[in-house]
């Protein structure tokens, strides 16, 4: 690649963190509407029930009550990314503890509030799912009996009792392969559902004008998702929909698909007056979504010098009440069964199934960080049969550039062997490995690994670039940023594909009037995706913006160039430029109208290759691009409690081009922690399907003082050939490798294994036990 | 809801007095939250931030410290305390995050009587005497007497816990506070509050108190006994007899079973954790 | 319960006259009656430090202050703090460090450092004070590392311009 646009490869400040850091960034709940109205939510309390029938009449006789609604007096319009299983409210049936059945409309949240309590409701029990082995028990009963009925998109494959899809990823011959495997490892893992707690809870105000156009603001990671089920919830053309996303105080996915916006568009119609409704913690943590737990079993077989021959893994993931981005997030999983790594003979298959618990739905890692947990883990447990040392083993295997992923299709560029090696000489691994493990006051160190994959490249997008009169330019994208930077790295791609300072790049909020089409912030994909469409909008600017000069100058167009600092030169005349103003000016006022570029993209990378691979249900044609990490975690375990304290990590990661280093820096760090909390502390519980611990009281993330300073990020910077300036996405991979490198350091420091995260220090202390009774 | 600002304790009383279920308003920081999710609803709040004289930290003459029930929680965690008294400093650093420890007062803390909150059994193993003003007069009982039950104490309708007295430390003698929780500023898991006195390389006193373990703070005569009389050589105590009242004191302890560990769980950390507490109070002891 | 107080609170130096209806908190008085949004709620019982303020100078859960009982006490909000020196560094340090994300965070912990670094007269405050001072403001988005990273740079910029730090 020829040199770079200094705004690329910079750690430019952020556009928005002025604001925030002094509290003027308005959020969804920061904005307020004349005459807006609040609504609150009653919700089941039983995980499975009929609804006999709702007595809101004492209630609506409050002061200040305006409406109590219920899903009977709502269209039964369902939708659902890929089974339209949903609706805005309970509709006969309750599915989980937590589903809303009722909404109080009223002047404001605090009597909207009260008058829940006065809402009757009678309900008839019925005998709920609770866990996946109830679910696909052959006397289940269904979640939803008319799940043959709903609208679906594309083959789910669903066969048993309660199951959303099944899938299948398979290469080779399994089967015949566990013969030429010296060494064969089996074990069945256990992941937990970990809620988002991203800090703003879920929250939407809806209004609609004199003429019938409705405005959304709230929180999500997708304007458009929100646009396009708006327009079947409401039965609303999209001409007649504007969704705009204010600032978003974070997502990690749990605000990807449509959370409360066709409710609250339902109460400003019923009402003909602007509602507002942000979720308490509480109704957020019940209500909202949550990582899928799963069940991974897996049998992993190689030769006695490590080579790996074979794989057979089967998922089901637990995917709640309702189908939501499921069949995706067991896509992903699959897809990273095999992981980075050449395994000849590998058999993937999964389902998620249905439980009258809380839907789960995409989480930072999308399906990824459940697989990984088990194959990493088991990896090491094969290591250690082997006698060789982990890091070793997989930088053997180590899958390389142009080699094909499972299912076919080629990688066209993998620094996965760099980022262990990176990671091995920062973290000084060999010295870590070897050095006595007992530290002081009962407590040993260990050291662990894990390799990481990833995509980025998946569904539709577009962008939009304007010029000014003057020259600069207006970007317009939907995509969302939810905190990741991502509004300054696009803003940077376009200006260092126009070659323009960055304070000549507009760029509009994420508003559906301004910007076209994103599928969403999610799945790491909007550096690479949105930042590619940007790319291709500002080739068209460039190209009008050159024959334009071309007429100017009387020449050929291929005789002119963009030049730094927003002009147009001929080549090889440095003082024959003119600036993008003139030309602006020109277009505007002389002649072919303003220049407007745009561009457009679906993922294009190669598709499975049926030869390859079969593949049965698999929810995308093509996904792909695929990025890589290498996780090192040193811990300290506490054999008197069993806690687990991290002392060091090291995460590298192969974001092909780091746009902005620091807000990668960010990336890193940030995902670490969250993977942290998966591996030591988040698990959400139930107990006969009510939840135990809804609260940030009683279910804790880490805070400041639990994590170390010494979160390492490493930067691996190898071009992707079709990535924007050779970028590629880092939103996710940091939180996948963290629990199975903590597993792998706990087994290197103690000598025990947990298969089961997260690994809370009574699991911990009980393994110990047992290792000291043997 | 009215909230009633008396600046005198017996306008406060008479006030609280008024209806069975006014409450006190101390710093707020565990009444407001159980305001916010409904859990209560008292028609009126009494607030104790203005009578005059309840926030004092002062050590007397003779060594006793004295610590007004209004005084803040983060006052207390930067007192300079010396020997057995740092148990109810350490006890106070440990407690929640700054913020609430800012407002969190060491009365309302004691009041709440919340079994996996650190105050209380700081203050059974520092062997204060709590002071109680109502409608009655005013009484005095020990720590111990204070906690009755989960969330319960020994105050009746209408009175106030003023502060709490704690003797002059013994010459040679620590307090430790080892919290042991999930994350930080969570209640504990299983909190160990220890007083140690030595006298010439013998243990010639000492308190263990466990938080978390029972509804109120536990304490064992028996645990206690097995610590007096042994060797305290090098800022340690003989270990034998640290395990003897760990055993003692996980026999007899009834743990919470809640999301921050099982009862089983808890009652396995008991020894080990005792240990631990025993041996860093010895070791602030020295020889 | 629908009788309504009438109390006067002090915010960012300006009295205000507030009728409330209910046991509202410092933080819905705030945010709904006289529309200062810097301060977030994130949990509404005293967790996530998101609606950070100082009262008398002190950090403090708006969530945990009833309305009712501020009368008389100097509440500043992150709004208040807009010509704060010791504000004026961290913002400028957290911008810098990369210390923000979201944002929704930003302002509580803005202000609990604000306590931290004007009170360090003579002690300075060690990277582990800074952690455990954190320790009361959840951040899902950055891991702390930059965060603790900007109070350390913000403290290094008051410590080389020192400035006046008397706030209006
Ligand atoms: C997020 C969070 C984390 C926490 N973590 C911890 C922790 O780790 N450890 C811990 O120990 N605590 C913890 N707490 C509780 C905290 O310490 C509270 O401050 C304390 O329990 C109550 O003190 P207060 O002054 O705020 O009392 P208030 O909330 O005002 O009152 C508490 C109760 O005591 C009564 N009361 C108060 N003062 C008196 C008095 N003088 N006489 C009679 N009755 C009185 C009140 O009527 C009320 O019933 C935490 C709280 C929060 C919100
Ligand atoms: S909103 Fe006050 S601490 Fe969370
Ligand atoms: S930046 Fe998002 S919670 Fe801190």
């Amino acid at each position: 690649m020829t040199e770079l646009p200094p705004v690329i490869g910079n750690s430019v400040r952020r556009r928005d963190s002025a604001d925030k850091a002094s509290g003027s960034a308005l959020y969804t709940d920061d904005l307020w509407r004349p005459g807006m109205l609040h609504a609150a939510l009653l919700t089941s309390p039983h995980p499975s029930a009929r609804i006999i029938s709702i007595d809101g009449s004492v209630a609506a006789a409050l002061p200040g009550v305006k409406a109590i609604v219920t899903g009977a007096d709502l269209p039964t319009r369902r939708w659902g990314a890929f089974v339209q299983d949903e609706t805005p409210l309970a509709v006969d049936v309750v599915r989980y503890v937590g589903e809303p059945v009722a909404a109080v409309v009223a002047t404001d949240a605090a009597a909207a509030r009260a008058a829940l309590a006065l809402i009757d409701v009678e309900y008839e029990e019925l005998t709920p799912i609770l866990s996946i082995e109830d679910a696909i028990s052959p006397e289940a009963v269904l979640v939803h009996p008319g799940f043959a009925q709903y609208g679906k998109r594309g083959e789910l494959g669903a066969e048993g009792p309660n199951e959303v899809t099944q899938q299948e990823l398979t290469e080779g011959d399994v089967e015949g392969a566990w013969a030429d495997c010296d060494e064969i490892v089996e074990g069945v893992y256990e992941v937990p559902s970990q809620s988002h707690v991203y800090l703003e809870t879920v929250s939407a105000i809806a209004e609609f004008d004199k003429s019938g156009k409705l405005t959304v603001w709230s929180a999500n990671q997708s304007v458009s998702k929100v646009l396009s089920t708006l327009t079947k919830a409401l039965d609303l053309p999209m001409s007649k929909i504007r969704v705009i996303t204010p600032a978003v105080g974070g997502g990690f996915g749990g605000k990807s698909g449509v959370t409360v916006q066709p409710l609250v568009a339902h109460l400003a119609r019923i009402t003909g007056k602007p509602v507002k409704l942000t979720l308490t913690r509480e109704d957020d943590f019940m209500m909202m979504r949550r990582r899928h737990p799963a069940i991974v079993k897996v049998k992993t077989g190689a030769k006695a010098d490590g080579t790996l021959v074979a794989r057979d893994l089967e998922v089901i993931y637990d995917g709640g009440a309702y189908a939501e981005d499921s069949p995706a997030v067991l896509g992903f999983g699959l897809l990273m069964g095999r992981g980075p790594y050449r395994i000849p003979h590998c058999r993937l298959r999964g389902s998620v199934v249905y439980t009258n618990k809380l839907r789960a739905g995409g989480f930072r890692g999308f399906g990824n960080p459940q697989v990984t947990f088990a194959t990493e883990s088991q990896l090491d447990e094969l290591a250690e049969r082997l006698g060789l040392d982990p890091l070793e083993l997989r930088l053997k295997n180590a899958l390389d550039q142009d080699e094909l992923w499972i299912g076919g299709q080629r990688i066209t560029s993998c620094a996965f062997k760099a980022c262990l090696e990176k990671a091995r000489d920062a973290s000084d691994w060999n010295t870590r490995r070897q050095a006595g493990r007992e530290a002081r006051d009962g407590k040993v160190r260990g050291v662990g690994i894990a390799g990481v994959a990833h995509i980025c490249g998946l569904m539709g997008t577009a962008a939009t670039i304007r010029m000014a009169e003057d020259g600069t330019v207006t970007l317009a994208t939907s995509a969302v940023d939810l905190g990741q930077g991502a509004d300054t790295a696009l803003s940077q791609i376009c200006a260092g594909a126009l070659q323009i300072g960055l304070e000549r790049v507009n760029l509009t909020g994420a508003d559906s009037d301004a910007a076209p089409y994103n599928w969403s912030t999610g799945g790491s994909r909007v550096t690479y995706m949105v930042g590619r469409a940007i790319v291709k909008a500002a080739d068209e600017v460039r190209q009008k913006l050159i024959e334009h000069a071309a007429e100017l100058f009387e020449c050929a167009a291929e005789d002119l160039e963009l030049r730094p600092g927003g002009n147009v030169g001929l080549v090889g005349v440095p003082e024959k430029i003119v600036s993008f103003q003139d030309i602006s000016l020109r277009a505007h006022y002389t002649s072919g109208g303003p220049i407007l570029g745009s561009g457009a993209l679906v993922y294009d990378g190669e598709p499975f290759d049926p030869k390859e691979a079969t593949i049965r249900n698999y929810p995308f044609e093509r996904i792909g691009t695929y990025t890589f990490g290498a996780q090192i975690v040193e811990i300290e375990v506490d054999t008197v409690t069993g806690q687990i304290e991290i002392i060091n990590a090291w995460s590298a990661h192969d974001v092909g081009k780091a746009i902005n280093p620091l807000a990668v820096e960010g990336q890193i760090q940030g995902g670490f922690a969250q993977g942290a909390g998966y591996a030591l502390v988040e698990e959400l519980l139930w107990d006969e399907g009510q939840p135990i611990n809804p609260t940030m009281m009683d279910y804790k993330v880490p805070g400041a003082p639990d994590l170390p300073m010494e979160i390492h990020p490493i930067i691996v910077e190898n071009p992707e050939p079709s990535g924007p300036f050779g970028a590629k996405g880092v939103g996710e991979p940091p939180l996948i490798g963290v629990a199975p490198a903590i597993a792998n350091a706990l087994a290197h420091a103690a000598g025990v294994r947990l298969r089961r995260i997260p690994m809370i220090p009574e699991r911990v202390l009980d393994a110990l036990d047992q290792r000291r009774q043997e | 809801m009215q909230i009633h600002q008396p600046a005198d304790l017996n306008d406060a009383i008479r006030l609280l007095a008024s209806n069975d279920e006014v409450r006190c308003l101390a710093g707020g920081q565990s009444l407001v939250p159980m305001l916010n999710l409904g859990l209560v609803d008292p028609p009126a709040l009494v607030s104790l931030r203005h009578v005059a004289g309840l926030d004092r930290i002062e050590r007397g003459e003779d060594g006793s410290l004295s610590i007004g029930a209004m005084a803040s929680q983060a006052a207390l965690a930067a007192f300079q305390a010396t020997g057995q008294h740092q148990v109810l400093v350490q006890a106070a650093r440990q407690m929640a995050h700054p913020a609430i420890r800012n407002f969190g007062t060491v009365g309302g803390s004691l009041c709440h009587a919340d079994p996996a909150a650190d105050l209380p059994p700081a203050a059974v193993a520092a062997g204060a005497t709590f002071s109680i003003s109502g409608p009655g007069g005013a009484r005095e009982v020990a720590a111990e007497d204070f906690f009755v039950d989960y969330l319960t104490t020994a105050l009746s309708d209408a009175e106030i816990l003023t502060g709490i007295a704690v003797p002059a430390p013994a010459s040679n003698s620590a307090g430790h506070y080892y919290k042991y929780a999930r994350v930080d500023g969570d209640y504990a898991t299983v909190s160990v509050a220890v007083s140690l006195s030595a006298d010439a390389g013998v243990c010639s006193g000492a308190r263990i108190v466990l938080g978390s373990c029972a509804q109120v703070p536990l304490r064992l005569d028996e645990a206690d006994a097995a610590l007096v009389g042994s060797a305290v050589v090098d800022g340690s105590v003989d270990t034998d007899a640290v395990a003897r009242a760990g055993t003692m004191l996980q026999q007899a302890a009834e743990p919470l079973d809640d999301v921050r560990g099982t009862a089983a769980y808890r009652r396995r950390l008991i020894p080990g954790l005792v240990a631990r507490a025993v041996a860093r109070a010895a070791a602030e002891i020295g020889t | 319960m629908s009788e309504k107080t009438a109390i006067v609170l002090t915010v960012n130096g300006q009295d205000h006259a507030v009728l409330l209806d209910r046991p509202s908190t410092l933080l819905d008085v705030l945010r709904h009656q006289l529309h200062l949004t810097g301060t977030k709620q994130g949990c509404n019982y005293g967790v996530c430090g998101a609606c950070t303020v100082l009262i008398d100078g002190k950090s403090a859960r708006a969530c945990l202050a009833l309305a009712g009982d501020c009368g008389g006490r100097d509440v500043v909000t992150v709004e208040g703090l807009a010509d704060d020196p010791v504000a004026i560094a961290l913002y400028e340090a957290l911008v810098a460090a990369g210390g923000v994300q979201c944002g929704f965070c930003t302002p509580g912990i803005s202000v609990a450092l604000t306590e931290l670094l004007r009170e360090r007269d003579g002690d300075r405050p060690t990277r582990d004070d800074i952690r455990h001072w954190l320790g009361g403001n959840i951040c899902r988005c950055t891991g702390y590392v930059k965060i603790v990273e900007a109070a350390e740079w913000a403290l290094e910029m008051l410590e080389t311009h020192p400035i006046a730090e008397e706030s209006a």
